[in-house]
């Protein structure tokens, strides 16, 4: 029987030369610097994208992708399908790894010089497939079609818009009409399924094939800098003279961190679960606070912080010239060294972009910009800014709650932090300067003096007067001192 | 012995695992209805529609002082009545810092959420430590004003002051931004109920051993209403001083 099943096995190797493809493939050479720890992204990246080929399948095969159905297509399979929400949650924990681990591959290529002669397009293809990548964490927010892929998909399309000459043409284009509606699904979900999935893997095909041709790239060695005339040569021989094969003797840490990268997806599925979907994608419904999936949370910080006179151009310049600069970096810095601590000016700039995109990022978490809508009617006043107040100061609180100030103040650390906290505004502004900021506003906060009654003003200003330091006094205007029988030396003068 | 030691870690590993997940009896990724989102007007937990739309002013905390009246006081509720309180959740009261409920009347919320608010301020509201006989009713017209100041000057100026415009214990009450801002049922309520939260009491126990009689309480508020006036705009202040 062992003998049939092997003549079995031997007979379609002679036919489909099995074990020559994974000589040539699994089996190339590599420099025995490369069998280590800082070379398993790029398979677990891989393994990544098999997941969400997988998973993405099965999916589909639920999932309705029109306007009226999908949204509920993602409950019937987060509630009513056994284990559809550990599909669901297996597609977009297994999306997030592949784009942080794809960073981190794309980071360490930088590290290590890899994108220098003669991988040049090895790194080309990565960027391009860096930027697919991205384009699937897209259309797949999208694909949700609740309230996050909605308003995502609205300022996806606005920036759209602003390209000359032909930016509403295709916005209509890629929204299949003037608004977002059931084409709109329809054109994101093609996209999401057939056409960048496409691209992606014959690019993959190419990137994997470069890898073998022009090999993986050597861990670098300060001291010995990339020449175009000799370095071929000398990778040859690294490769050749006590070299390594990927199979078996580095694929072992592959396979260990593709499986810790598993069991992390699956970990995460059984303790956060999948996402959303969130509220409904109804625009009529104002009470939302949407923003991105993680990976764009960063350029909606961005595109929030800016000044309104740069956002035309940073928007459609931006990511031209930054991806234009990825893109050419192995052009204009082709040889050389290869070591990180001899390249301060690679180091340098890829520290400042990581933690400009960390605390954007961040920002874009928190997005401290926008008011917490509910907060004036879900926030109690605290009650020791109540304590002791007078009827006046009390309606005052309540006049602060009712005008809904706290959505952009926070009282006691909760509120909006889009203005200033006032927990102890009145060391700081006196009466007059809280009428005059509540009357006419500045800055972004707009005039109120259209919007509230006399009696409103004295009494929200004689509660913001009571929030200052205990045992000081709060702000008075010098003017009133004027005013006071007891004298003052400016009155006293006078 | 080495085999054994080579595999004692790694079944150990999974023995403490199986264990710990054995604690388990639910997944915690796993959604479950009850999470999933709802539209505003679907919402029918009280809860979560009382910390959403009334715990802003009304508060959370029944134990700590709230800028609104706290919701859950016995002597409010038998004063009030359901029926009063429904009526002010939908449709708020107009001039002063109550909105409406109701999404007709410009508010957010259906008319079974606001009935679901409503009974559960008044379930969750402990009943009367004793019987109270002599309770005012709620609405009632203003009493004389002549009387009312000689019976604020015996109930409330022992803490607002002989005129009204503050003591020792509270603040002006006479106030025309003050007034300009609250409603006579709301003087009304507030001398028959207190603010407990706050610290003033009710009407039977503002002087010890003496209750305000229904007349009382018309004239006291008749009294506060005739301080009404056109309030200073602090806003108009502002620019003469400017100028």
């Amino acid at each position: 029987m062992t003998k049939q099943l092997r003549n079995i096995a031997l007979w379609l190797d002679r036919r489909l030369h099995l074990s020559q493809i994974w000589e040539a493939t699994a089996g190339h050479g590599i420099p025995k610097s490369s069998a280590s720890w800082f070379y398993v992204f790029g398979s677990a990246t891989m393994l990544c994208l098999g997941v969400q080929i997988v998973t993405g399948i099965c999916l589909a095969l639920i999932y309705q992708p029109s306007a009226q159905e999908a949204y509920a297509s993602l409950h019937y399979l987060n509630y009513e399908q056994p284990l559809g929400w550990f599909l669901r949650g297996m597609h977009y924990w297994g999306s997030n790894f592949m784009v942080a681990i794809m960073l981190m591959h794309m980071t360490q290529v930088f590290v290590f010089g890899a994108y220098k002669y003669p991988r040049e397009l090895t790194w080309v293809s990565g960027v391009i497939l860096c930027l697919l990548t991205l384009g699937m964490a897209f259309t797949g927010q999208v694909m949700r079609w609740d309230q996050d892929a909605y308003w995502g998909l609205g300022i996806g399309v606005s920036m759209l818009g602003r390209v000359p000459f032909i930016g509403p043409e295709l916005t209509h284009f890629l929204m299949g009409g003037p608004i977002i509606a059931g084409n709109s699904l329809s054109r994101f979900f093609t996209l999401h399924v057939f056409i960048i999935p496409g691209i992606v893997l014959a690019l993959l095909s190419m990137h994997l094939r470069l890898v073998l041709s022009k090999g993986i790239n050597e861990a670098p060695t300060a001291g010995k800098p990339v020449r175009r005339d000799s370095y071929e040569e000398e990778y040859e021989e690294m490769v050749h003279r006590g070299g390594a094969r990927f199979a078996p003797d580095a694929i072992g840490k592959d396979l260990i961190f593709g499986g810790i990268v598993l069991g992390l997806i699956v970990a995460c599925v059984l303790l956060f679960g999948p996402k959303g979907p969130e509220g409904i994608p109804d625009p009529t419904l104002i009470n939302t606070n949407p923003r991105p999936d993680w990976p764009f949370l960063w350029f909606f910080a961005v595109a929030s912080l800016m000044p309104p006179y740069m956002e035309s151009v940073v928007l459609l310049l931006g990511p031209v010239v930054a991806i234009g600069i990825v893109i050419a970096l192995p052009f204009f810095d082709n040889t050389g060294e290869k070591k990180w601590t001899l390249r301060p000016v690679s180091t340098v700039s890829l520290i400042l972009v990581v933690v400009s995109l960390a605390a954007f990022t961040w920002y874009g978490a928190t997005s401290p910009w926008s008011p917490e809508m509910d907060a004036w009617s879900s926030e109690p006043t605290p009650s020791h800014m109540i304590d002791g107040r007078t009827p006046l100061e009390l309606q005052g609180a309540l006049v602060f709650q009712y005008k809904q100030c706290r959505n952009c103040h926070a009282l006691d650390g909760i509120g909006g932090q889009r203005g200033p906290a006032l927990d102890l505004v009145a060391d700081r502004m006196t009466p007059d300067q809280l009428v005059r900021q509540v009357v006419q506003g500045s800055g972004n906060m707009p005039a109120y003096g259209q919007n509230i009654s006399p009696a409103e003003v004295k009494a929200v200003v004689a509660f913001l007067h009571t929030l200052h330091t205990e045992g000081r006094l709060p702000a008075q205007t010098a003017l009133n001192l004027h005013e006071d029988p007891e004298g003052s030396p400016a009155g006293g003068d006078e | 012995m080495t085999e054994l030691k080579r595999w004692i870690f790694p079944v150990l590993a999974l023995a403490l695992s199986s264990f710990l997940l054995a604690g388990c009896d639910k997944i915690p990724g796993k959604p479950e209805p009850e999470e999933a989102y709802q539209r505003p007007t679907e919402v029918t937990d009280f809860n979560v529609l009382y910390t959403t739309y009334c715990a802003g002013c009304h508060s959370l905390d029944a134990s700590k002082p709230a800028a609104a009246r706290q919701l859950n006081e016995a002597l409010y509720l038998a004063f009030a009545g359901r029926e009063a309180i429904l009526q002010i959740t939908e449709d708020g009261v107009p001039g002063t810092t109550m909105p409406a409920g109701l999404i007709d009347k410009g508010g957010k919320l259906t008319e079974e959420q606001v009935g679901i608010i409503v009974d559960g301020i008044v379930e969750r509201t402990p009943p009367l430590s004793q019987e109270v006989t002599d309770l005012p009713p709620y609405r009632a017209e203003l009493g004389r004003i002549e009387e009312g100041r000689e019976a604020f000057s015996r109930y409330c100026a022992g803490c607002h002051g002989e005129d009204g415009s503050g003591g020792p214990k509270a603040g002006s009450i006479v106030d025309p931004a003050y007034l300009e801002l609250v409603t006579n049922q709301s003087l009304r309520t507030t001398v028959v109920a207190g603010r407990t939260d706050l610290g003033m009491p009710d009407f039977r126990n503002m002087v010890p051993g003496e209750v305000m009689s229904d007349e009382e309480v018309e004239d006291v508020v008749a009294w506060l209403a005739s301080h009404r006036e056109e309030p200073d705009n602090p806003a108009q202040g502002n620019e003469e001083r400017n100028d």
